[in-house]
């Protein structure tokens, strides 16, 4: 799950610095911050304990 | 028929360069130096929490806005619109940084609870955190009152130093994620005390 969520801001990362001609960068970068901020309230142990996972 | 005209004041200007620039820049080099400091501390064996580590990444967040600016700057297609983009995507990332941070901080302020990790100047590195993304909220506001006089601007100077501060940001992210997938490895929990990709991997 960390990796995964490593690999998404490597990519938004990777985007804003390779591709600064697509305006839509900020967008991705925000998806990214609502990505993080799932992992931090819904944490792995809590989806497991809920079997969600 | 009566024309009315706006005017709006002058970019201050440091050098060759609009204020707003070099604040661009000093963002991600700021965050770049915290995160260099964090990375020093985990390969002096401690390696980063859970929380620690999305603290990480929101850094790294924060500085997808003014790298994007620097970016367009460098392009020569910066327009208000990229920098409000970038801005907000700054403020948002602080927010969430500052709010993990603070969780942490809630976490250890506990009776007889010396907290985590090393201190530094007197903090621990999660309230040094919280102090970060604090001021850059606070900047983005002080941005958003004189937007006239601090808004980064197209210029020809651009040159080496938005190209180190870039090269710069590009090494940090690949360092920080590449040590938390290594950290990580295929599992759906987190470990702190070995890296796990390599056992994952059979290599250990």
């Amino acid at each position: 799950m960390f990796t995964l969520v490593a690999l998404v801001v490597i990519g938004v990362a990777g985007m804003a610095v390779l591709r600064p001609q697509r305006t839509e960068v900020p967008f991705y970068a925000l998806g990214a911050a609502f990505v993080v901020a799932a992992l931090f309230r819904f944490n792995v142990d809590m989806l497991l304990d809920l079997g969600v996972l | 028929m009566t024309t009315t005209t706006t005017t709006t004041a002058p970019a201050a200007t440091l050098g060759r360069r609009p204020l707003g620039n070099y604040v661009m820049l000093l963002i991600p080099l700021a965050y770049c130096g915290i995160l260099a400091a964090s990375l020093a501390v985990q390969f002096s064996g401690e390696l980063p929490c859970e929380l620690c580590l999305m603290q990480r990444w929101c850094m790294l967040l924060v500085s997808v806005g003014p790298v994007y600016v620097v970016q367009r700057i460098r392009l020569g297609r910066l327009t208000p619109h990229d920098v409000s983009r970038g801005l907000g995507v700054t403020v948002v990332a602080s927010m969430l940084g500052g709010l993990i941070s603070l969780h942490q901080l809630t976490l250890t302020n506990l009776p007889g609870h010396h907290g985590f990790g090393p201190v530094i100047l007197g903090l621990h590195t999660y309230t040094w955190a919280l102090v970060c993304f604090t001021l850059t909220v606070l900047y983005a506001a002080v941005h958003l009152m004189w937007p006239a006089r601090l808004a980064p601007q197209n210029t020809r100077a651009a040159g080496a130093p938005e190209r180190l501060v870039v090269g710069l940001y590009v090494c940090t992210t690949l360092l920080v994620c590449g040590l938390a997938v290594l950290q990580g490895g295929f599992h759906l929990d987190f470990h702190t005390f070995r890296y796990e990709l390599p056992h994952d991997l059979g290599l250990l």
